[in-house]
């Protein structure tokens, strides 16, 4: 298990991708790794990548945030809850080796996973309310014990925006759309983002 | 191959856009207000409650080559060289007085038909019961 690694457990679309940005803004700005699963891969072998990535991080964010049809009478989306049965699955059935290994459960909303959700109480459940600035804060504050040197919120955010100008203008100069999630892999993405650690 | 390429190439960018410092200053909305921030610094300089007086403080700040403007979830809304952004956001400040004052003026025309229909239906309740009454005597 791996001290730096978060594994990422969050929806891949254009509506998500405003916060999935400064999830792993600041995930790399604390000096993480973050974890996360290309959607592109076959069944069997996304899950198996999934549950390695799982075996591998000390931490894993999960947000169920997203766990609700995006239209009216469509079912709701499954996947992010069954990823966080199966990481909660892999602590539990390695009570030693796992020991460490912590949780944080994000929605958009305070105890509104009690309604649907309700075995996980108990856990490091945050609410970043679909605000970009917010999920910043939840994760910083989350990481805080474990880093005392931690920068404030305030300052990633800020980091953040200025890393947003160069995404933009790069990827726009490119020809990618830098609102498109798809106009590049999530690799990509996260080897770029070590750089944005320059702007320090 | 090609894609690999652009990759690279990509990354390059970033890594030269991170390691230089413009005279860019950003003004990034957030829970405090309207913070203005030097391109390279941690720290904002100035928090303003009003994006308006954010975009004028920038202007001030000496080394200030181009204002971007940040949207609620960080991306770019406006970028523009001093003077523009200063321009701009006075024009919408203007245009939105101007709708304000239109507005009132509107309602105060409808209001004053109002009292005018009023007066004019009082007026004639009084004829007609000034009318009965000559009627009657």
């Amino acid at each position: 298990m791996n001290e730096k690694n978060v594994f990422i457990n969050c929806p891949f679309d254009n509506q998500y991708f405003i916060l999935l940005k400064p999830l792993l803004f600041s995930i790399i700005y604390i000096d993480l790794n973050p974890q996360i699963s290309e959607t592109s891969d076959s069944g069997e072998i996304r899950l198996h990548k999934i549950k390695n990535l799982m075996l591998h991080s000390k931490y894993s964010i999960h947000d169920l945030s997203r766990m609700e049809p995006m239209k009216n009478k469509e079912l709701p989306r499954f996947n992010m809850a069954f990823e966080c049965g199966i990481d909660f699955g892999i602590k539990l059935s390695n009570p030693v080796t796992m020991a460490d290994k912590k949780f944080l459960i994000l929605d958009k909303e305070d105890f509104r996973y009690q309604r649907v959700i309700s075995d996980i109480s108990g856990n490091d459940i945050k609410s970043h309310k679909n605000n970009p600035e917010q999920i910043i804060k939840v994760i910083r504050d989350w990481f805080k014990p474990t880093n005392p040197n931690i920068p404030r919120h305030k300052e990633i955010w800020l980091a953040f925006a200025e890393f947003e100008f160069d995404y933009e203008k790069i990827l726009n100069s490119e020809g990618y759309d830098p609102k498109d999630i798809h106009a590049l892999t999530f690799s990509d993405i996260i080897e770029m983002y070590p750089f944005c650690q320059l702007h320090l | 191959m090609e894609q690999k390429t652009s990759k690279g190439k990509l990354i390059q960018k970033f890594i030269n856009a991170a390691s230089s410092n413009s005279g860019r200053v950003h003004i990034v909305p957030g829970k405090d207000g309207w913070s203005v921030k030097k391109e390279g610094s941690t720290r904002s300089m100035l928090v303003f409650a009003s994006k308006r007086r954010a975009v004028i403080a920038a202007k001030e700040i000496a080394s200030s080559e181009q204002i971007v403007i940040h949207r609620l979830d960080g991306a770019i809304a406006k970028r523009s060289s001093t003077s523009f952004a200063l321009v701009a956001v006075e024009d919408v400040t203007l245009s939105r007085l101007e709708n304000t004052r239109e507005k009132l003026r509107v309602r105060f025309a409808r209001s004053k038909r109002k009292r005018r229909v009023e007066t004019y239906k009082r007026h004639r309740i009084l004829k007609n019961v000034n009318r009965i009454k000559s009627t009657n005597h």
